[in-house]
């Protein structure tokens, strides 16, 4: 075939992609398994040493790494921020699914909405709701604080939950609706012709027709959450309510932690979001191309 | 008897109401940066302890974003008792009456009589328009620092000018060394610029005078020599630029420098016996220059104006405030004996833990003379806005893009600007 590659351009293109993508996280768990002194010696390696999982022991049980105990050490490096890490990963687990759910729950209806049904106003609302995402979020930093603090929320949980739900959700309701308006008329049209009603309609015809759409832009909700940092880091007071994406960000930037912690901590924070998108990133792009060529 | 029965209650109930009210709980609300979380809630359990009646409830934000997270944290009326104050933000805080000098709040005299013991650099970080506003936290100064090994292996004394650096390092060059200046290099940083105010200072050098003018564009000031001497050095092939002092450790335990200029909490680093191969090789000198001074900073304590406006919080963000910093200096000992933090309190130098717990690493009575000599920074409220600003040209300078009189000239017509706007504020 003319346009075909050559298999061994195939291949460099494949080996490049690995290495950028899976190379860091090698790197991390090679970083992770040694003491910083072999990390940084010329002539040790894991190879010679042998793999030390002290550091995750000091993540998870708080027990100080060995080396650490030895005379004439340093314990300025050894930061207790990597300690947060499991119980930010529950958080951000917990905020996701919340942020999810509730877009889903917000969304998909507005979404059918905006579809199906003509009323007043429609386009200009449809309009703001798909282009606020353009606002930077830095610009909104300040009086979404305000409001929540003039809620009592800062600091909450909840307060995270919401704001991560006010972003996904123009993207869920531009999304979903594109979706409803793929399906054929035809069928809500025989939905009213069997009396069911706007809301019945909507729960019984358009929600499982469009059901591996909706569960796509819930994902893609979960993950926008997932990720978030900035409404994270102001509104997230304390370590009980931090998600992973503030916790990493601490120990990426603050000087005093030590490589192999440094290490540690991301492969502990990357395994189960690796382990998320190798799981459902199919079904996400599956979901989303559906709704694409349906129709 | 129903009738009875209610007059017992109401007469109970009118008893009740009229009983003084009981002193309650106060919950202090205690704003720190994330490093070393376990050891301040610890520290906070004891306060609790010894002070019944008050708890201390701990927020923490990224090293980063602090200032930022805490402007918006004042001024959104979150409430907010005693903070981490730096000596770069002081005087914006100050100007913006988000703080309380401490005199507002301590018992009199009190201020007074922990003031002596607190190094100059570090009380005049925590004064603000002639008011002192925190106690230190964490002090450090910035150091220069050698090899001892490569030094003695070569028979190169310390140096302690400038020029001697200069014909030290060349002797190492000429000795196979490429580069024995190993030089924190990023002009996004602000200790890019502190290294540099740090070697002035061991000059002898002021930036400002004592009505804020700049005095560094004067070919005469050890400032302008010292970025001319950066210049030459870097022109000569002496200098390794590298953009983070994290990554200055590993470079100078390969052995392929002898000196750099960093902060002294580096020197832990380097010599840490559980993570670097050349640990013990390092040590400090004098700051190179006629006077051997250098810069020092502080973090400190420091009480928000809103909780000193409420007698009963400011009493307990007072004994706070007065425990974590206040003799016998306990909680600052326990960083610098565990943790390794410098401090502000020169009495600790002569404390025989911590000359035992840092002499593994340093040697102490010349930490203590390094911190009794050097001095504080010029911050302002435009200081960041005019770092921000002279960095790159200082940056430019050193590598020879841009003529050493031609940065001076520039920033400090860039200072009188600044100083001229927010005087009309």
């Amino acid at each position: 075939m003319a346009g075909r590659l050559h298999p061994l351009l195939t291949f460099a293109f494949g080996a490049l992609i690995l290495l950028f993508s899976g190379g860091p996280v090698l790197l991390s768990l090679y970083g992770s398994l040694v003491p910083d002194k072999v990390l940084l010696s010329p002539d040790k390696s894991l190879f010679t040493e042998g793999p030390n999982f002290d550091t995750y022991r000091y993540v998870f049980t708080g027990q100080l790494p060995d080396s650490y105990n030895a005379e004439g050490t340093n314990r300025a490096m050894i930061s207790d921020a990597a300690r947060q890490v499991p119980q930010a990963l529950v958080n951000s687990s917990l905020n996701a699914l919340a942020a999810m759910v509730l877009n889903l729950i917000l969304g998909a209806p507005a979404a059918f909405v905006f579809a199906r049904y003509i009323f007043p106003g429609k386009k200009v609302s449809f309009l703001y709701l798909i282009l606020s995402p353009l606002v930077p979020a830095v610009a909104l930093v300040t009086p979404i604080y305000m409001m929540l603090q003039a809620m009592n929320l800062v600091g909450t949980q909840l307060g995270i939950i919401l704001v991560h739900t006010a972003k996904a959700l123009p993207f869920t309701v531009l999304i979903l609706s594109v979706f409803f308006r793929k399906i054929p008329a035809e069928i809500f049209e025989a939905a009213v012709l069997d009396h069911c009603d706007r809301f019945q309609t909507f729960w019984r015809v358009a929600v499982p027709l469009a059901l591996p759409s909706i569960g796509a832009t819930g994902l893609f909700a979960f993950m926008l959450s997932y990720s978030e940092f900035m409404f994270a880091m102001i509104l997230s007071g304390s370590s009980e309510t931090r998600p992973a994406s503030v916790v990493m960000a601490a120990l990426a930037r603050n000087t005093d932690v030590s490589w192999s912690l440094l290490n540690t901590a991301i492969f502990i924070a990357i395994v189960p979001t690796l382990v998320l998108v190798i799981l459902v990133w199919r079904f996400v792009v599956e979901g989303l191309l559906s709704g694409a060529v349906k129709g | 008897m129903q009738l009875r029965k209610l007059l017992t209650a109401s007469a109970i109930a009118v008893g009740l109401a009229a009983q003084p009210t009981i002193a309650q709980d106060i919950t202090l609300e205690f704003v720190v940066w994330n490093y070393s979380l376990e050891t301040v809630q610890d520290n906070v359990a004891k306060f609790e302890a010894e002070n019944p009646g008050i708890k201390v409830n701990v927020t923490d934000y990224a090293w980063p974003d602090y200032n930022d997270s805490l402007i918006l944290r004042i001024r959104g009326n979150t409430p907010t008792d005693v903070v981490y104050g730096g000596q770069d933000w002081l005087p914006a805080w100050g100007a913006a009456g988000f703080i309380a000098p401490l005199d507002s709040v301590a018992p009199a005299g009190a201020i007074d009589e922990l003031t002596k013991d607190i190094a100059g650099f570090a009380l005049t970080d925590v004064t603000y328009d002639g008011k002192v506003y925190g106690l230190p936290y964490y002090s450090d100064t910035i150091s220069f620092i050698y090899n001892k090994k490569i030094l003695e292996d070569n028979g190169i004394p310390v140096p302690t000018t400038w020029e001697e650096v200069t014909a030290a390092a060349e002797k190492l060059k000429a000795g196979g060394m490429d580069k024995p200046i190993i030089y924190e290099y990023d002009q996004e940083l602000p200790n890019f610029y502190d290294a540099f105010v740090a070697q002035s200072y061991g000059r002898g050098a002021e930036m400002f005078d004592a009505d804020l003018n700049p005095l560094f564009a004067d070919p005469g000031n050890g400032a302008y020599k010292q970025l001319q001497w950066l210049a030459d050095a870097w022109s000569k092939g002496l200098v390794q630029p590298d953009s983070h002092e994290s990554t200055i450790i590993p470079a100078m335990n390969t052995g392929n420098h002898a000196f750099t200029v960093v902060f002294t909490y580096v020197l832990a680093a380097l010599n840490d016996a559980a993570t670097q191969p050349l640990a013990g090789q390092f040590a400090i000198a004098p700051m190179p220059g006629e006077t051997h001074s250098t810069l020092g900073f502080a973090k400190s304590y420091v009480i928000t104006a809103k909780t000193a406006a409420d007698p009963a919080r400011a009493e307990a963000a007072w004994k706070f405030v007065n425990f974590m910093a206040g003799k016998p200096y306990t909680v600052a000992k326990r960083w610098a004996v565990e943790k390794g933090l410098g401090f502000g309190q020169l009495p600790l130098f002569e404390d025989q833990d911590v000359i035992t717990a840092w002499g593994k690493w340093a040697d102490v009575a010349a930490l203590g003379k390094q911190a009794s000599i050097a001095k504080a920074g010029t911050y302002t409220e435009f200081s960041s806005v005019w770092s921000a600003y002279f960095r790159p040209l200082l940056a430019q300078a050193m590598v020879g893009e841009t003529p050493v009189d031609e940065v001076m000239k520039a920033g400090a017509q860039r200072w009188t600007e600044l100083k001229q706007q927010f005087a009309s504020r």
